[in-house]
Parts: structure tokens; sequence; C-alpha cells
């Protein structure tokens, strides 16, 4: 078989390697992908509010950011057209990765590709529509309660001073698992392609 | 010596030298320097901010009717426990129709006069649960929880007028021994008849505080311990002249420390030998099968009484001797004059109140006439050492209790002492002609004692006693779990619960509570059920109604429950008393009261 199709990863390589996207897209699934952490002097330590933004839910000290929002005016978006579809996408994308690792050895090469498209479409997505969020969360409220809070844009990922908090975003478990399912996954595609350094032995009469 | 070497000495030489100077200077006499090691003194009490304390100071508020809670060795006030009067910041029985208000009333009268706290034990040692505290002007005794450092449980003593002495029965609290300090008629209700006075010391359930029984006991009973392994209940006693006058009081030389023998007394109890007095079984003890009461001499007027950490020793403190007398708790029961019980009387200053213990084998007795805390070695005083004086220090002024850390458990840290001094005189800046107590931190950790800084408070601690916060903090509730009774968020509302009262709940949150207003007929009684559904810690929120006199304290996790009855027609305010966010101002609502007939 090596020297009918001389791709560089062989034999059950890129099966295994889908076979672990899958765990790993499973994981993206289940665990937090992106985390904000809101500290302030009377919230440290173990008192440091955190949002845990989930496929489908958002979870944390939801109550307590609610209640401090009332001065700044801001609506936590926790009902977004997004975030129900977080559940189907990954979803879809996992059983994709299913296919691909229950496929014979050989046949990976086209479902890592189109993982690959479909997977960079929903980061690509996901990273643009949360900055989207984040930018109406500080644009879009109600200004005439609290004065003295200009609006802000937190990035999606470092920090940023938001009034009295200094608020930290960042990967959680399972956006870390997605973007090592991402690289796992391009790497897949571009292992099971064939090898153009190599004379094609394949062929004849080239 | 090298040449660099004798510059270095030289060097280190003078800069001692100049430093004692400056020091001297600075310090008004070196007041602020160490004067054997550990550190300046500053340092030796200085706790940074945001630290916490490494101790928790409960002193008795005295007739302030509460509880104090200092943390050590800083001195600062954190809080305090009201217990036997209404505060009206903690909302504690302040308004009739509130559950703390109920209890307190339906004891006694609203005002009491604390003065010796205790801490429950397991094993010995203090084990965070609870903390009991007597009521000397009205027989009551009361226990706090301390996992929210709240009052949960008040209970009047029956046969006891002037409940002063109290105490754990270690190792395990088994009970809660509360001592009738002034003899008077047993069983009351009669007209005055000195022949019929008598004390007792009443053992209590330690957490319902009902008495199991009470043991009748001569003289006047006044301060109480229990030996470490759960027989021996003690007392000081006074009086023994049965007198009426001061003069009376102190006509004999030698007055008792009674020794109760708990298993003994149960035994008694469950053979029958009481009588039933106003629903307590009370034994007398000269009519038992089996010993219960055991008096040991001891001289002039006792006042403290005191086991040692190890539990080998009860010790009498004179009052009006110069002595401590120390017993031989083994020897007790075992000896045919009860003299002989005694293994020592050291001689250690005029008006000694109370000894404590550092777990190293010395005592520390107060001594009120000297205004001297004296430390002293137990085992060289036994052994007939005329050097078992180790240390004086001067506290200012007329020491009564005085309390090692942990001096009272079965392991003490020997490492402070606090000196609970009746007057304060020109320790403070003048605020009038009442001054503050002063109590004063001693270092107890050296051989010699070191006085490290003193802090006023409300009159008037008596005793204190001390927790490891490490042994407490973990323990304390901050955010307290809804009851049944809480008002649920978005289930506000005014009920009418018949032709003349309403029911009210109310949620309370930041900035608002669960109605914006409410309506009433003048003359109904409303009925408010406030829950506080906050969950984060140290959110607390008030309900003030203006002009009604209502203040309610609801803290995190809470619901309060009060009732009045509306008899005002107009507009009334209710607003949140404690401070709670930047819309504090404006978490308010109305209540309506319109006329009954329109």
């Amino acid at each position: 078989m090596a020297t009918a199709s001389p791709s560089r990863w062989s034999g059950q390589t890129p099966r295994v390697v889908l076979a672990a996207v899958a765990v790993l897209l499973a994981i993206a699934l289940l665990a937090p992908l992106w985390i904000t952490r809101m500290e302030a002097p009377q919230y440290r330590d173990e008192e440091i509010l955190e949002v845990r933004v989930s496929a489908g839910r958002v979870e944390g000290d939801i109550h307590e950011i609610d209640l401090l929002n009332q001065y700044v005016g801001v609506h936590l978006p926790l009902d977004t057209p997004e975030l129900a579809a977080a559940p189907w996408l990954l979803g879809g994308l996992l059983v994709f990765a299913v296919i691909g690792a229950a496929l014979a050895p050989g046949h990976q090469r086209t479902v890592a590709w189109l993982l690959l498209g479909a997977m960079l479409l929903v980061a690509v997505g996901g990273f643009g529509l949360l900055q989207y969020r984040l930018w109406e969360m500080g644009h879009v409220r109600d200004k005439s309660i609290f004065e003295g809070v200009p609006d802000f844009t937190p990035p999606v990922l470092g920090s940023k001073k938001i009034a009295n908090f200094t608020v930290y975003m960042s990967l959680g478990l399972g956006g870390w698992a997605f973007g090592l399912a991402l690289v796992l996954v391009g790497a897949t595609a571009w292992s099971s392609s064939p090898r153009r350094d190599l004379p094609q032995t394949s062929t004849t009469g080239c | 010596m090298t040449s660099s070497k004798r510059f270095f000495a030289v060097a280190v030489v003078l800069t001692v030298a100049v430093a004692g100077t400056l020091g001297a200077c600075a310090g008004g006499g070196g007041q602020g320097q160490a004067e054997d090691g550990g550190g300046s003194l500053a340092e030796a009490s200085y706790v940074p901010v945001g630290e916490w304390d490494k101790y928790y100071a409960f002193l008795s508020g005295g007739q302030s009717g509460s509880v104090f809670v200092y943390g050590l060795p800083s001195g600062r006030y954190i809080r305090s426990i009201p217990v036997f009067e209404p505060r009206a910041g903690y909302g504690y029985a302040n308004n009739p129709g509130t559950d703390t208000y109920e209890m307190l009333a339906s004891t006694g009268p609203m005002w009491g006069d604390t003065h010796h706290p205790i801490l429950s034990e397991t094993g010995g040692d203090y084990d965070g649960r609870w903390l009991w505290i007597n009521d000397k002007a009205n027989a009551r005794v009361a226990r706090i929880d301390l996992s929210t450092f709240e009052t949960k449980v008040i209970r009047r003593i029956p046969n006891i007028e002037a409940a002063h002495g109290i105490a754990v029965i270690s190792p395990d609290t088994s009970y809660v021994i509360v001592n009738g300090e002034f003899r008077h008629e047993i069983p009351g209700g009669v007209a005055p008849n000195p022949d019929a006075y008598s004390s007792v010391m009443g053992f209590l359930d330690p957490e319902t505080l009902e008495v199991q029984f009470e043991v009748q006991v001569p003289g006047n009973l006044d301060i109480n311990d229990s030996s470490k392994d759960g027989r021996w209940a003690f007392s000081t006693v006074y009086n023994l002249e049965g007198g009426l006058t001061v003069e009376q009081m102190i006509r004999l030389d030698e007055d008792a420390l009674a020794a109760v023998d708990i298993p003994a007394a149960e035994r008694a109890i469950a053979a029958g030998e009481f009588t039933e007095i106003n629903g307590a079984k009370v034994i007398d003890p000269t009519a038992t099968t089996e010993k219960v009461l055991y008096m040991i001499p001891v001289a002039k007027n006792p006042h403290g009484a005191d086991v040692t950490p190890d539990g080998k020793y009860v010790m009498g403190t004179g009052k009006l001797s110069p002595t401590v007398t120390v017993i031989d708790i083994s020897l007790i029961d075992q000896v045919d004059n009860p003299r002989e019980a005694i293994v020592a009387e050291p001689d250690v200053g005029l008006g000694p109140l109370h000894t404590t213990f550092d777990g190293r084998g010395n005592a520390y007795t107060s001594l009120f006439v000297d205004s001297q805390i004296v430390k002293w070695n137990i085992e060289k005083a036994v052994a007939g050492d005329p050097t078992y004086i180790v240390d004086r220090i001067d506290v200012h002024y007329n020491v009564g209790h005085t309390q090692a850390t942990l001096a009272e458990t079965m392991h003490p840290t020997g490492e402070y002492l606090v000196a609970l001094n009746k007057l304060s005189k020109d320790m403070f800046l003048p605020v009038g002609p009442t001054m503050p107590e002063n109590q004063e931190l001693i270092d107890i950790s050296g051989e010699k004692m070191r006085m490290l800084s003193s802090f006023p408070s409300e009159p008037e601690p008596h005793d204190a006693v001390f927790m490891l916060a490490s042994d407490l903090a973990p323990k304390v509730i901050q955010v307290e779990e809804l009851t049944a009774n809480a008002v649920a968020e978005g289930e506000s509302r005014m009920e009418r619960t018949g032709p003349n009262s309403v029911h009210v709940y109310l949620t309370a949150i930041r900035s608002k509570y669960g109605l914006n207003e409410f309506t009433v007929k003048q003359g109904d009684e409303v009925t408010i059920t406030v829950t506080n559904i906050e969950t984060i810690r140290d959110m607390s929120h008030g309900f003030a109604l203006d002009n009604y006199g209502v203040n309610a304290a609801i803290d995190p996790g809470q619901t309060r429950e009060f009732s009045f009855v509306a008899d005002k027609i107009g507009t009334y305010w209710y607003y949140c008393t404690w401070f709670c966010s930047a819309l504090h101002l404006e978490m308010r609502g109305r209540m309506l009261v319109e006329p009954a007939r329109p």
C-alpha cells in the first residue's frame, strides 16, 4: 500500500488521530470553551467572579454579575442564536470526526480536509461573534444609570480594566481541546495527502 | 583579631549604643523597644491590614448584657453579640413580634449582666460549636451558636438568684453548670424568711439549657470549674457564715471549695433522692445515701476556682487572703479530713482573684489590690520551695479576671494573657466621668512577662476566653442556607390573612425589595417576612420602617419576620439600613396606610 499511496502518514495513523480529534471535540462539547474572570478589591481570591461559556450554556457568577450590572447597565447576552447553535455545530463536527475514524484506512484524507474547513469556519465565526457580543455589552447598554464608565470593548483573549474590575478573558478546557483538535485535523489532512517531493511510483510513463 | 574584624566589632558596639540611646529617647524610657528580644513591643501585637488575628477573644459585656469579640494580639474590636439587651443595629430583640424579642422578653427583663463566657469542648479542647454566657441579674443562661455568632437559646434557671459562676464540664461538655450566688428562699414565692435561704448549683443540658438537676450547697456559690475527667464540679463558696451584711459575711477566717461528685449526684437522681422544686430535681446532699458534696476549707472568702490544664489540681484563689489554695483532685475522696487534700497554700500577693495557666507548669494569679499579675511555679509551691514566684508585672488598674490563651483547655498555648482591669483611670483620653474598661495584653511566652498593649472596651468585661482563629474561622457561616419560610425571588406579595391582618412577603437584594409598595388599612396587624436572597458574604440588608420604630437586619440567606400594627394613616417609606450598594439610598418602598372606612 505504501507504494500505492506514498502519503506522509500511513496505515492506521490517520484513523487514530481522527479518533483523538473526536475525543477532543467531545471535551469541547462539554467543557467551558471560554472563561472570563473579573477581579476587584472586594472580589478577590475565592470571590473572583467567573463566567464560563460552554456549548449552549453560560455558567458561573451570573447572578452576582447581573446585580453589579445594575450600575453600568450591561446586559449579559445569555440566549443568543450562536449559543443555541453551538452544541449542534460541535456535535456535527464530532460525528464527522467519528465517521472519519470509522472509515477504512486510506479514506481519511477527504474527511480531514472537510473537517478542517468546517472547524476553521466554526472557530473564526465563534471568535467573531464573541467579539461582537463583547462589543455589544460595552456599547449597547442602559447608560442612564451610572455615569463615569465609558463604553468598552473587552478583547476575546487578554485583559481589560472595566470600572473597578480587571477582567481576564481566556480559553477554557473546551477551547483548548478544540484548538488542539484543529491542529490535529490540519496535520491529518496535510499528512494523508500524497507527497509531491517523492516520485509517484504508482504512475508510469511520466 | 584582624584589623577588619576589630573594625566590625567596634561598629557593632557603636550601632547598638546609638540605637539604644535613640530607643530610650523615642520610646519614653524604652517602652517601644524590645526588652528581652522577640522584636519590638509594637511588632509583637501588630497585625498588618487585611491579615487576621491569631486568636478570637470573647469578652463578657458585663452590665452591657452582651459579648464582645476582639482579635488578638491586635486588640481590634470586631463586633459584639447582643444577648440580654436589644440591639437595633443587628435588629436583635428591638421590635416586638420578632423571634429574638420573644426569646429575650419571655425569659425576663430586656437587660442582663453577663460575666463569664465559656466555650464548648470535645476531648478537653475547644470544638468551636457554642459559647455560653450567664446573666447574673436575672438568673439566665444563654447559648450562642459560633457558626453564626447569634444567640440561639436563653433560659431562666429555676431556684437561682444571681446566676454567677458558669462552667463547662470537661472534657466533652456533658453539662453546663451555673451557680446561684445569692441565698434566697427556695422555693420562692413566700414571705421573706432568712431561715429558708439556700443556693444551688444547676446542671444544665448544654444544648437546651434545661435543668437536669440541682445540688444545694451551703454558703454563697461563687466561681466554678470542672475536673478534666468530667467527675467533679468545683465552686468556691464564701459566706459560710450565712451573713446578710458585709460585716457578717467576712467574720470567719475560712470558707470553702465545694466539690460535687457528678456520677454520685446522677446516681442519687436515679435513686429518686431529690425533691422537685419549681420543675427542677434538687438534691439535698445531707440526705443522700452516697456522698455527693465535699467541702474543702479555703482561706477567707475565696473567689476564683480554676483547674490546672493537666487536671491535677483545683485552686481556690484567696481574695481576702493573700494565698491560693492548691487542692490535689485525686485526694478529695481519699482523705478523711478534707484539709488533707490541700497540698500547697502559696502566698502570692494582695487580693488574689483568679488564676490561669500556660501549660508549662506556671500559674498566673491576678492581684486586685496590688494591681499585678503574679507568675508562680505550681510544682515548686507544692514542693515547698520558697522560690516559687517567677515574675510580677504591673497592670492598670485593679485587675479582676485574667485569662491566658486556651488556659481552660487541656492544651494551653501559653502565648498571651489578658488582664481584665476594673479601672482605667488615666490610661485613655478622658471621655467624661464614665471611663472605658482597660484590657491589657501580656506576652507570657518567655520567662519574664512583657506588657504588649492595652485596649479599651464598653462596660464591663468580667472574664474572657480565647480560641485559635484556625479552629473557629473555617466553621463560621457567612451566607446562610435558605430556611423553609424563605421568600423566593419573584414571590414577593401581600396576602390578607384576616379582616384586620395582612402578611407581606418580601425579598431583599441589591438594590430593591420585592415590592415597591403595599397598601394596608389603618388598624391592620402587619406581619412582614423578609428574605435576603443575596448569595455573597457581607451583603446584609436592613428593613427600617420610618416612624414605626421597626428595624430588622437580614444577613445573606436569612429570613426575618416581625409584626406591628399600622395605626397611623399615610405614606411610610421602608428602606435599607445596611449600606449595600451604589443604589443603597434608592433601595426602599412605601407602605400606604389607608383609612379603615373610606
